[in-house]
């Protein structure tokens, strides 16, 4: 539901900008990160976000919780919240696994080829 | 040999340094506030076409382009210091992610006889310092160059092939423009990395299932990655593009509301639509470089659009990977 957000939140801004910018050409790799899984297929997708719908709901709340804190923080100038929350959720990310680059983080989405027997047969016999 | 002085010897200043000094036609001299920092890039470079500095005034002397790699906050004080060193027609340049504000303080602080072309590569890795930068930093990355009216078409050429020589694609763009542009898919792209983050955090201890955790974790690897960051950093670009991050977050907030609307209706056909949209959009935004397969395109029997992928450090087409959606099509169950 995020990335979705961002992805159509980005849409809105390029349709914004006109045609001299063109976010195809012009987006960053964070962009492009944060919006990767829009990549997905759209009904696979809906489907495994309509299902959890309740779930996902409750995240959210927690998630908007979080933004209008740091948005308060930018607001205000709130220099030592800013810092905290940075310092703060750096520290969490840190302690997270694969976080090489755009390039790298993607090869941990995808099949990894040790693990190719635990697809579905149909997807091994198409690679 | 073109004269270039960088003020900063940080990511941004020493991967401009190395890359000027290894392109061969450009002779960098180099400084920094920060004699720690300044120690480590005299340990980590070593070529002959970069001089080190101890002070700015030093630094500029003869430069025909100046570039300021300092945070945007530093720039009047670094121009107060350069101000009577700096020759006549010389070029400054910088590197600060706030346009508007970058301008604005250049412009106030601009030495006589200069003269000033805004610049923004968009490029970046995690961390801060020089041990982060490198000579390759903006291959193929973009750069903003923000034009400056015929008056200035001659030095802005300059700093366009300086960037150039560095492997960079040139964008021209208006500092509004970059400002809006960069406030939405980068600067409050960093408020909702941290966000979720934090957000993510706040699930796993309120004793939500792993399961669930795990689920959503590779997506949250994803969107997360830039929440490694620096703080002083981006608590600066924080405060120098702040309207045009809180117009961001407005537009994301009503996006947002208008798929959780979606979400809590009684058939999916809206939430579709809206993600729909959101992937079709993002279809059209192509990858740096051949990206590794995605999951999910085993699962996209409609795609038509022929896309080139990574597969086992191979090229590939996905079209290649269409018989796995006959199969699906054909009764088989979809992975989940």
């Amino acid at each position: 539901m995020i990335s979705a957000a961002l992805t159509l939140n980005g849409m809105d801004i390029a349709k914004q900008l006109g045609r001299n910018v063109s976010l195809a050409e012009n987006a960053n790799p964070s962009f492009k990160d944060g919006s990767a899984a829009m990549l997905s297929h759209p009904e696979y997708l809906t489907d495994l976000l309509y299902y959890n719908r309740k779930h996902i709901l409750e995240n959210i709340k927690r998630f908007e919780g979080r933004l209008d804190h740091v948005m308060d923080a930018i607001r205000d100038d709130n220099t030592a919240e800013i810092t905290s929350i940075i310092e703060q959720a750096s520290e969490i990310r840190r302690s997270m696994p694969a976080h090489k680059g755009a390039d790298e983080m993607r090869r941990d989405r995808v099949v990894n080829p040790e693990t190719l027997s635990e697809l579905p047969e149909y997807m091994q016999r198409a690679l | 040999m073109r004269k270039v002085a960088i003020i900063g010897a940080g990511q941004q200043g020493r991967s401009i340094a190395e890359a000027l000094a290894l392109q061969g036609e450009y002779g960098v001299s180099i400084t920094d506030k920060d004699s720690a920092v300044l120690n480590k890039f005299s340990g980590l470079v070593n070529h002959e076409n970069i001089k080190v500095f101890e002070t700015s005034a030093q630094t500029v002397r003869d430069a025909d382009i100046i570039i300021l790699a300092t945070p945007i906050d530093k720039f009047s004080s670094v121009l107060h210091e350069i101000a009577g060193h700096v020759k006549p027609g010389a070029i400054v340049t910088d590197v600060g992610s706030g346009k508007q504000k970058s301008i604005y303080e250049i412009s106030q602080n601009l030495p006589d006889g200069a003269v000033y072309i805004p610049s923004h590569p968009i490029a970046g890795k995690a961390g801060v310092g020089p041990e982060t930068g490198s000579a390759d930093m903006y291959r193929n990355q973009s750069v903003v160059v923000i034009p400056q009216g015929p008056a200035k078409a001659e030095e802005q050429v300059v700093v366009q092939k300086m960037w150039g020589d560095m492997d960079a694609r040139i964008t021209p763009m208006s500092a509004l423009a970059h400002d809006k542009l960069y406030g939405t898919i980068s600067h409050f792209q960093h408020v909702i990395a941290f966000s979720q983050t934090l957000a993510g955090e706040d699930e796993k201890n309120s004793g939500s299932a792993e399961e669930d955790y795990q689920k959503a974790y590779n997506t949250l690897l994803d969107t997360t990655r830039i929440a490694n960051a620096s703080a002083p950093m981006w608590q600066a670009i924080f405060k120098d593009n702040k309207a045009s991050i809180q117009e961001a977050s407005n537009g994301f907030k009503a996006r947002l509301e208008e798929l959780k609307a979606a979400l809590e209706s009684e058939t999916s056909d809206k939430l579709l639509g809206l993600i729909g949209q959101a992937h079709n959009f993002r279809q059209g935004i192509p990858e740096d470089r051949p990206r590794e397969a995605i999951w999910s395109e085993f699962q996209d029997f409609s795609a038509e659009k022929k896309q080139t992928v990574m597969f086992r450090g191979k090229v590939c087409s996905t079209r290649l990977m269409r018989p796995a959606r006959y199969r699906w099509q054909n009764g088989l169950q979809p992975p989940h």
